[in-house]
């Protein structure tokens, strides 16, 4: 990275309170981000991913980092006359100027932070900005669509693992998943998807982010020393596969449908012991909120332990996030939902109140 | 040089230091925050949350960006 470190001007922000929406558009989960851009604000690529509350870093690495640097700075070394690979790595259109401009933000956070007061109660979050979008559907009582319930999807959803030390190097490529369909196996570098060229990780998710629910996405690797062409076909609903069960975003949205209750897999002799099939729904509850509206589930009666095998008559084997993603999408506030438990090889009858 | 190397260190350690400490004490939490806004405005080699100056200099400078958010 050393030799890299004066050909860029390095600036830190540390506050999204009037944070340009039109502009910096990335995962507001993350607690680390990077954008490489021209001064004309041009974007180059992006750097940053996470997939999970205890490992921040499993994704990103300082040799990483600057594999990402190296790449940005090839793409400015060649700009502009390399604009068509920029294209789609833009941003794209907004209704909210900044944070301010969402309703339920409006007017709770100044310009500027508390410095000499209480500074962090000052800042808005980031993850804080994709709480608002959804808040907008949830108080209309409208299904949120997939691209805010499934934000930025990691490659893996594909079936791409990519090497954290490396810019894009397929590291695993699933058995049976869309990238193996297509003919991308493990050593490939990733150089271009959709026409943008990929500097990260993270641009792979600006990819997939903005990709259609069904479709086709051609890619080039190189292998080899040869440039090869694929094509990753997308099968419809391939973005509802992402697991979003980790991410900060998802404590509202528990609020809303789980009553404050956190799940987590049953094993398998927990299933056994409840006597239930592989296909049938089985979370276990981890955690009963305490608290407000995250206790919604505590006065309804459910108890660490229970196990959830059926809500609103759905009984399929699903993960928190398909649960958390059919609250989002298919309930409202003010519905009233069947929940079934089996507590201490008992079936047990709740109701759980959907809330905004 | 030096200086930058460690502050990206730093950065990428703060990501994890935050899923650590979760949900520390909010003294704590207030303390972190005023020391690492010293340590980085004391550091000449970054712009310090002025995007406005940053796009300045990188233009004047003909050298591309790396807007970090943390």
């Amino acid at each position: 990275m050393g030799e890299l470190i004066d050909k860029f001007v390095f600036v830190r922000l540390i506050k999204v309170n009037r944070l340009d929406l039109s502009l910096f558009q990335f995962d507001y989960d993350l607690t680390f981000a990077v954008f490489f851009m021209n001064a004309d604000k041009t974007i180059y690529g992006r750097y940053g991913t996470r997939s999970s509350v205890e490992d921040a870093e499993k994704h990103m690495t300082t040799e990483g980092l600057a594999k990402s640097m190296q790449a940005a700075f090839i793409l400015h070394e060649n700009y502009p006359d390399n604009k068509v690979f920029l294209a789609g790595k833009q941003p794209i259109e907004t209704r909210f100027q900044t944070p301010n401009d969402i309703p339920s933000l409006r007017g709770k956070y100044k310009a500027d932070l508390d410095v000499d007061g209480k500074i962090v109660q000052s800042c808005l979050h980031c993850h804080q900005i994709m709480d608002a979008k959804r808040e907008i559907y949830r108080s209309a009582g409208k299904a949120m669509p997939d691209k805010l319930v499934f934000p930025f999807p990691l490659p893996r959803v594909i079936g791409l693992t990519l090497d954290p030390k490396t810019r894009a190097t397929v590291s695993r490529v699933a058995a049976g998943s869309a990238a193996y369909a297509a003919g991308i196996r493990t050593g490939d570098e990733l150089i271009t998807l959709d026409s943008q060229a990929i500097v990260s990780i993270a641009d792979v998710q600006w990819v997939l982010d903005n990709a259609p629910s069904e479709g086709e996405l051609r890619a080039m690797v190189k292998r080899d020393d040869a440039f090869v062409p694929m094509s990753i076909t997308l099968e419809q609903d391939w973005r509802r596969q992402t697991d979003i069960s980790w991410r900060v975003t998802t404590w509202p949205l528990r609020r809303m449908g789980t009553g404050g209750l956190v799940f987590e897999p049953v094993s398998d002799g927990q299933r056994n012991s409840a006597g239930l099939g592989d296909e049938s729904l089985a979370l276990r509850v981890k955690y009963v909120g305490q608290y407000g509206l995250h206790a919604a589930a505590k006065r309804a009666g459910f108890r660490k332990g229970d196990i959830v095998t059926s809500f609103d008559g759905q009984k399929d084997n699903w993960s928190t996030s398909q649960l958390l993603a059919y609250i989002a999408q298919r309930t409202k506030p003010g519905m009233t939902v069947p929940v079934t438990i089996v507590r201490n090889g008992q079936q047990i009858q709740l109701k759980l109140p959907m809330q905004k | 040089m030096t200086h930058r190397l460690s502050g990206f260190a730093v950065l990428l350690a703060l990501a994890a230091a935050n899923v650590v400490f979760g949900q520390s004490v909010q003294q704590t939490r207030e303390m972190a925050v005023r020391n690492d806004i010293k340590k980085f405005q004391d550091d000449d080699s970054w712009v310090y949350d002025d995007y406005d100056k940053a796009i300045a200099v990188a233009k004047e400078t003909d050298r591309p960006l790396m807007v970090v958010f943390r």
